[in-house]
């Protein structure tokens, strides 16, 4: 039996993409890259994805203007409503500013801050490394269907920072161009770091009171963990692959149902193998495949932010009916061919696949559905 | 219902129904249930050497309330890890590394535990863990993350039970959670639900 269906009913997305959704669809369609590199730390020539938008106060940190940038965008909520906050390292830039004093508690900062603009809410921080976004949201859909709200929002953020720019760089993760990312390429050597928040309100009820309706619905979320290495992905895929099929399964859909897959695709070698290499083992023996994108492409690898990103701009694909050209590509890895291309492409069926990997072996499938 | 569990320190691990651990260090507990592997459940861990001692505390913890289970069996577990001092100690000793190297190279050693998730994936890695990973923090109150082990339970009927872990740099609890009825009593901490249900089956 497949679970209530979880309906959205407003979704943000501020990126490197574009400060609102108009702005990114533009950058999508265009397959752009907008990679600078940032003036508020060291970033020795490293470009990243940046909200170019935001201004933060003298002294205040970045964390927080982009936070508070999404909550103007925000709808109030009440008391029996709840919020999901996804991040990694929050406001990280308060431990890079603290020249003494005790150790800034930088998630709790972060966390604190939402709380304080919901007072009413139970809020909740939800860390899986890189999957937090969609871990978050399979938390929210799990609490809708448990009845502990009437609604639920999922914030995902995290910011470009000296801190997290030079441990990735410690860890050979970062594209040696500097400038570009190429996920599924068959020349890629590593990502670009972006930063981002996004936001997801949802609902069991498909009522928006609007005339509009719901945005669409989310089907079906599973996660599970690798345990096999702290960093490195199975890269045969197999636990990604189980945790597809069981995602597919409770939402009661065969893979030919899927219109299209918004992978985790970094644009790292093994990521974007490991990921390759799963959906290989859950289409196996299907003739055509539904066409698969990376948004890091266009807006570097959003940490926390980039499972709430993949909702909201999958969302907007689905009501476009097509997955934009897969930036930064330029001859597909081998066995990629038949996943990924550099232009516009039809959804097959108005459902997507969104896909986030992270530190750890974590794994997180989710279904989305457009609105009829 | 809670099934297993154990609290450690540095220097001592109390379990709920097995015997007390005393050891001078995490070391030393570790060449403890290497050299007694018949009586523990068996654990990856290779990566121990290089963990700081947050990890440590969740792979041994891991394997001590495992090992505290009538039966135990890694299937199905998820886990859960709560509150605790996140990854605060772990984001200064990078940052201090990362300065007192001119602030020209980061060491990936000291980074990858800078996310709060690492100390349960951690555990996850040393018992084969491949359910549901992942940390949250909620204000101090078990109630709350009982909601969370409730929607987990009733979300997914392959999830057998949940291993929660409240972890901080010299101490840790960890606890071992069934489907049967029973919900975590109302605490500020895993330390004070595990000491109410030691009492709780002391004869």
């Amino acid at each position: 039996m497949t679970a209530a269906l979880v309906h959205i009913h407003h979704a943000e997305a501020i990126s490197a993409a574009g400060d609102d959704l108009a702005a990114a669809r533009a950058t999508f369609a265009a397959g752009a890259q907008p990679f600078v590199v940032p003036t508020h730390f060291a970033a020795r020539g490293v470009h990243h994805g940046l909200c170019t938008a935001l201004q933060p106060a003298p002294g205040e940190s970045r964390a927080i203007a982009l936070l508070k940038r999404l909550l103007a965008r925000l709808p109030a909520l009440g008391d029996d409503d709840a919020v999901f906050l996804a991040t990694t390292v929050g406001a990280i830039d308060c431990l890079e500013q603290n020249a003494s004093g005790p150790t800034p508690d930088c998630i709790g900062i972060l966390l604190d801050a939402v709380q304080r603009h919901f007072p009413r809410c139970p809020v909740t921080l939800v860390a899986a490394a890189c999957a937090s976004g969609q871990s978050a949201t399979a938390a929210a859909m799990r609490a809708l269907r448990g009845g502990r709200c009437r609604r639920a929002l999922v914030i995902g953020i995290d910011i470009c920072s000296e801190f997290v720019t030079s441990g990735f760089v410690s860890l050979g993760a970062v594209s040696r161009t500097l400038t570009v990312t190429r996920p599924y390429d068959a020349k890629r050597d590593g990502l670009l770091l972006g930063e981002g928040a996004g936001a997801l309100l949802l609902s069991l009820d498909t009522d928006t009171g609007t005339a509009a309706g719901p945005l669409g619905a989310l089907l079906a979320a599973g996660e599970s963990c690798d345990a096999a290495h702290i960093t490195a992905p199975n890269l045969a895929g197999e636990q990604l692959a189980a945790l597809i099929t069981r995602t597919l399964q409770r939402a009661g859909l065969r893979p030919e149902q899927l219109g299209g897959i918004i992978g985790h695709g970094t644009g790292t070698i093994h990521n974007d193998q490991s990921e390759l290499a799963a959906l290989d083992l859950v289409f196996a023996g299907q003739g055509a495949c539904p066409p698969l994108l990376s948004i890091k492409g266009n807006t570097g690898h959003t940490l926390a932010a980039t499972g709430v990103l993949q909702i909201v701009y999958g969302l907007d694909f689905l009501r476009q009916g097509q997955l934009p050209p897969q930036a930064g590509l330029l001859q597909p890895a081998a066995g990629a061919e038949r996943w990924v291309a550099a232009k516009t492409r039809p959804l097959r069926c108005p459902r997507l696949l969104s896909l986030n990997v992270g530190f750890g072996g974590l794994n997180s499938a989710l279904i989305l559905e457009g609105r009829a | 219902m809670i099934t297993a569990g154990v609290c450690l320190t540095l220097q001592q691990a109390v379990c709920l129904r097995r015997e007390t651990l005393a050891y001078d260090g995490l070391g030393e507990l570790k060449k403890l249930i290497v050299a007694a592997a018949e009586r523990f459940v068996p654990g990856d861990l290779e990566d121990f050497r290089r963990a700081c001692d947050m990890v440590r505390l969740a792979q041994l913890g891991a394997i001590l309330a495992a090992s505290d289970c009538a039966a135990w069996s890694p299937a199905g577990t998820a886990l859960i890890g709560w509150n605790g001092c996140g990854c605060t100690p772990a984001n200064q000793a990078y940052w201090d590394d990362y300065q007192q190297h001119g602030r020209e190279t980061g060491r990936g050693m000291f980074f990858v535990p800078t996310l709060p998730s690492i100390p349960v994936c951690e555990a996850a890695i040393t018992l084969h863990l491949q359910g549901p990973v992942c940390y949250i923090r909620t204000p101090p109150q078990t109630r709350r993350l009982q909601e969370h082990l409730d929607d987990l339970f009733n979300d997914d009927a392959t999830i057998r039970q949940i291993m929660l872990a409240e972890i901080y740099e010299d101490h840790a609890c960890l606890l071992l959670c069934d489907r049967q009825p029973g919900p975590l009593p109302d605490h500020n901490d895993l330390t004070a639900v595990f000491w109410q249900a030691k009492k709780d089956l002391t004869p």
